[in-house]
């Protein structure tokens, strides 16, 4: 992350603002951050500006402090002046117990600081990694797949027309890039390669796609009758159902082993928080 | 100029290689037939052509291209209107939806039950991010800003269009302290590109680098907006935003500079039906007439129009197209000039303008997209979980379907779960689809994935469509939907044009297919329909028309049956009143049998009756791109 993409980040603008209070503090020894004094540097003024224009470029506003006349001098002190004021007697009014909206954004930007701060800069390793996969291999698993070529007949005798094929096929051993040669047309694809059983089974229907799966690769086979009529199959290949190599999904897994990784560890932080406090309970809410 | 596509490197090749084509072609089935017997070679067989370096592409014959299914127009949360309506999705999300992933918005877990092909994420390049960055504390907009959670708070409702009267203000070009942040959107658009680039991968998923400029109009509400898609590997820095003009012209003008720089694109015009009939004028935008070269211009940038989404479909209506007794279908409101405003009669103007200018400024092809502001593109009737945010959460299923909504003047439950976007192309890559883009082999649906084929040639079609590798002929015959037809040989009749379409397999069979003919005669412009096959067992009545395919709806369950129709039309068709003097164009509609809509689903889930306007049922169709003839 750059620095500036990180500046522009709410949860840095709270950590800003939660430094400054704490350089405050310790300038003035302890004074009390309500006090009636209020100092003013040049890095306040830059922080002020930049934040007032929501651009996080140091160089150009301190140039363009330098070149500011006395009179917008002052009227920048005066803004900067005032910002602290008002957050000040915010502070003293404890706006934040008193406006649900504060208080809500004060909880949420904890709760991103104490998350980001647990799960900042985590990394797996490979041996997570592949430890997640392990775990959680079903989530890649393929579907049974197959390549195939068909001849389709529809109609009267479809079923001889195509066992008569299914003999001219074999016997003249027609390769896979001739089957359009032979027979009808079919209302989807005449070739199908790596395609699902799913996709299969709409294309075919469920009885054809189960049969199809399991036909002996290589050579013609059928003929195998599906919701449009008979078929004549040339399979290549079929590819059972299976969990992916690993370093095919490599940078899949490991996305996913971090985000669960950072997951598990903002869970603990907050966890580890909350155990820092007793909880006391009214009596017959738990039962 | 960032975000080099990587995919060109060797280790993405030879994964494309060794795992084949999912939807592959008969030259990628050989070729990894080939590789299993280590040849590597395709042994200089007939058909296909194979580039010299065949790792990087494979070409197979026109007659092995495949029909991939995407969508060319969806929005996420970078969008402001979407980040208004509390969607939360991402471009990461939206691919990951599209292929199939389950991915949650407003609070539901959704997951499509067909995956897509292709996607491009197309968020409104106004404010980009910027939006969603102001809700979730990332900019402080100027002002009193409990008042600002107050509005960010909203839960649909009265306050959501409060607030989305000034997160929308880009659209119209206006600027909004705080939300008008180019550095901030210059990231959104780094981080658009990079989630597209993440999720392409050939063979299996195309993604499309793309945003949508959207000028609007506040005078009449016109949306003048364009979907710009770009090629790839390289892209610009910037989109271009209603922000740096409303003129059209000057997106060409965005898109010319960068596509001599290398870095191509093409502009999708869509939602024409609410353009108060600004979409197809005869004019330039500065109201000047058109001249030849703006016509080129726009021919040129925008090959493609969008026919049917979210809001509507733009091909005609009944006040245009009386005799076209289909023409009422998922239908909004329009206002200004109706002929300007719909596909049908805009085409029939751009042949007009061609009398005169010798070029036809809208000769296009047809694209489907959704428009969904959800990151959700699912076009499933019966798995729609609305598409504008909080807008349209099905939660409050009573005001979906019973309150008049100002934004379209009738029910949400009108809006439409369309469409999708078809095409022949030879393998699912960045490549092969945008090559069909340009040649406009394209076909538009209101949803459903059937698959369209239509060719147009002079005689000698008989039998053509016989035999397995009916396709692989047709292509040697004639041209393909989007072409343009030669001109007449001598003492021809008119053009033959050969077609088919099969069902959806997840959806209804089909009732028919149609030619719909538009043509110039003696300085007028006409529309005619024709029915050239329909499925068996009806009559051609009296009137010329087929009789109706029946109604297996039951609105009260939200059911259908496939007991009527066909899964597979097949028909060739020659014009018999063709004047080969005249331009004319030819375009296909394929009809299904009658399903439920999406809102009767919704209905019948929440017991809570449909309101009068809204139609239980609808007849889900397909529309190719035409086949232009010129004289």
């Amino acid at each position: 992350m750059t620095v500036r993409a990180f500046l522009k980040e709410p949860l840095a603008h709270f950590l800003l603002a939660g430094g400054a209070l704490f350089l405050l503090a310790a300038a003035w020894g302890g004074e009390d951050e309500t006090g009636r004094h209020i100092g003013i540097d040049r890095e306040d003024l830059l922080v002020f500006m930049q934040g007032r224009a929501q651009v996080y470029d140091e160089e150009t506003f301190a140039g363009l402090l330098d070149r500011m006349s006395a009179e917008e001098r002052q009227q920048l002190v005066r803004d900067a002046a005032l910002q602290k004021a008002l957050y000040r007697e915010g502070q003293a009014l404890d706006l934040a117990s008193a406006d649900p909206l504060v208080r809500q954004r004060v909880v949420q930007q904890m709760r991103l600081l104490l998350m980001e701060e647990a799960a900042a800069d985590m990394s797996v390793s490979e041996e997570e990694v592949r430890e997640y996969f392990a775990q959680n291999g079903n989530q890649y698993r393929f579907d049974p797949s197959m390549t195939f070529t068909h001849v389709f007949f529809q109609g009267e005798g479809a079923q001889e027309k195509a066992a008569e094929t299914l003999k001219t096929l074999r016997g003249r051993a027609v390769p896979f890039e001739q089957a359009g040669q032979y027979g009808e047309r079919f209302l989807y694809q005449l070739n199908y390669s790596d395609a699902s059983q799913p996709i299969v089974a709409s294309h075919f229907g469920e009885d054809f796609a189960r049969a199809a799966f399991a036909l002996e690769t290589g050579s013609w086979q059928g003929p195998v009758r599906s919701e449009y009529g008979w078929h004549v199959v040339l399979p290549v290949s079929v590819d059972a159902p299976r969990s992916p190599a690993f370093a095919d999904v490599a940078d899949r897994v490991r996305e996913d082993a971090l985000a669960e990784k950072r997951q598990q560890a903002a869970d603990r932080a907050l966890d580890t928080m909350l155990a820092r406090y007793e909880i006391d309970v009214e009596d017959g809410i738990l039962r | 100029m960032f975000g080099h596509d990587c995919s060109g490197s060797r280790g993405r090749d030879t994964k494309r290689r060794v795992t084949g084509f999912r939807h592959g072609t008969a030259l990628c089935v050989l070729g990894s037939l080939a590789l299993a017997s280590c040849s590597g070679e395709t042994d200089g067989r007939p058909g296909p052509v194979a580039l010299e370096d065949e790792a990087v592409t494979r070409i197979a014959a026109p007659g092995e291209r495949q029909a991939f299914f995407g969508d060319l127009h969806l929005h996420t949360s970078f969008s402001l209107d979407a980040a208004a309506a509390k969607t939360e999705t991402t471009p990461d999300d939206a691919y990951r939806f599209a292929k199939g992933e389950p991915v949650s918005y407003l609070g539901r877990t959704h997951r499509r039950r067909t995956p897509l092909d292709f996607l491009a994420v197309t968020d409104h390049a106004e404010y980009l991010g910027n939006v969603r960055r102001a809700m979730q504390g990332e900019i402080t907009l100027p002002g009193d800003q409990t008042e600002w959670q107050r509005l960010f708070s909203h839960n649909g409702g009265a306050t959501l269009y409060e607030w989305f009267e000034y997160a929308a203000g880009g659209l119209f070009g206006e600027s909004r302290a705080g939300l008008n942040d180019p550095a901030l959107s210059q990231d959104t658009w780094v981080q658009t590109i990079a989630a597209a680039q993440r999720h392409n991968d050939p063979g299996e998923f195309t993604t499309f680098v793309a945003f949508e400029y959207s000028p609007t109009f506040r005078a009449n509400g016109a949306h003048l907006h364009r979907n710009v898609i770009f090629r790839g590997p390289d892209y610009p820095a910037m989109p271009f935003s209603a922000m740096d003009s409303l003129d059209p012209e000057t997106l060409w003008a965005y898109a010319e500079n960068h596509r001599e720089r290398g870095i191509d694109s093409l502009m999708i015009p869509h939602n024409t039906n609410l353009s108060s009939g600004l979409a197809f004028t005869f004019d330039q935008f500065d109201g000047e007439p058109m001249d030849a070269e703006y016509a080129a211009r726009r021919r040129r940038n925008e090959p493609l129009v969008e026919i049917t989404q979210n809001k509507g479909t733009s091909e005609t209506r009944p006040e245009l197209s009386p005799d076209d007794e289909f023409a009422d279908f998922e239908l909004v409101k329009s206002s200004g000039d109706l002929t300007g405003s719909y596909v049908r009669s805009g085409m029939q103007r751009g042949m007009q303008i061609a009398e005169t200018l010798g070029i036809n400024p809208f000769e296009q092809g047809f694209v489907g997209g959704t428009d969904f502001h959800s990151g959700i593109s699912t076009t499933e009737e019966d798995n729609f979980p609305g598409g504008l945010g909080l807008t349209d959460a099905q939660v409050n299923s009573a005001a979906i379907l019973s309150d008049v909504s100002p934004i379209i003047g009738s029910p949400l439950a009108n809006l439409s779960a369309a469409g999708l976007t078809g095409v022949w192309a030879e393998e699912n890559t960045r490549e092969a689809i945008f090559a069909a883009f340009r040649r406009r082999e394209t076909f538009a649906t209101s949803g459903p994935r059937m698959r369209v084929r239509l060719f147009a040639g002079w005689g000698g079609a008989e039998g053509l469509t016989n035999g397995a590798d009916w396709a692989s002929r047709a292509y040697r015959w004639g041209v393909p939907m989007g072409g343009n037809l030669s001109r007449a040989p001598a003492g021809t009749k008119g053009p033959t044009l050969v077609m088919q379409a099969a069902k959806d397999p997840e959806s209804g069979n089909l009732d028919r297919i149609q030619i719909v003919k538009l043509w110039r005669e003696d300085g007028n412009s006409y529309e005619k329909i024709y029915d050239v096959v329909w499925s068996p067992g009806r009559r051609r009545l009296a009137s010329g028309r087929v009789e109706p395919v029946g109604n297996t709806v039951n609105a009260a369950r939200a059911t259908y049956t496939n007991t009527i129709g066909t899964p597979e039309l097949v028909g060739s068709w020659t014009d018999p009143d063709f004047d080969p003097a005249q331009r004319a164009l030819y375009y296909a509609r394929v009809i299904e049998i009658p399903t439920p809509r999406w809102a009767t689903y919704l209905s019948v889930a929440s017991g809570i009756p449909l309101s009068e306007g809204t139609k239980p049922w609808l007849q889900e169709r397909a529309w190719t791109s035409p086949v232009y003839y010129t004289p």
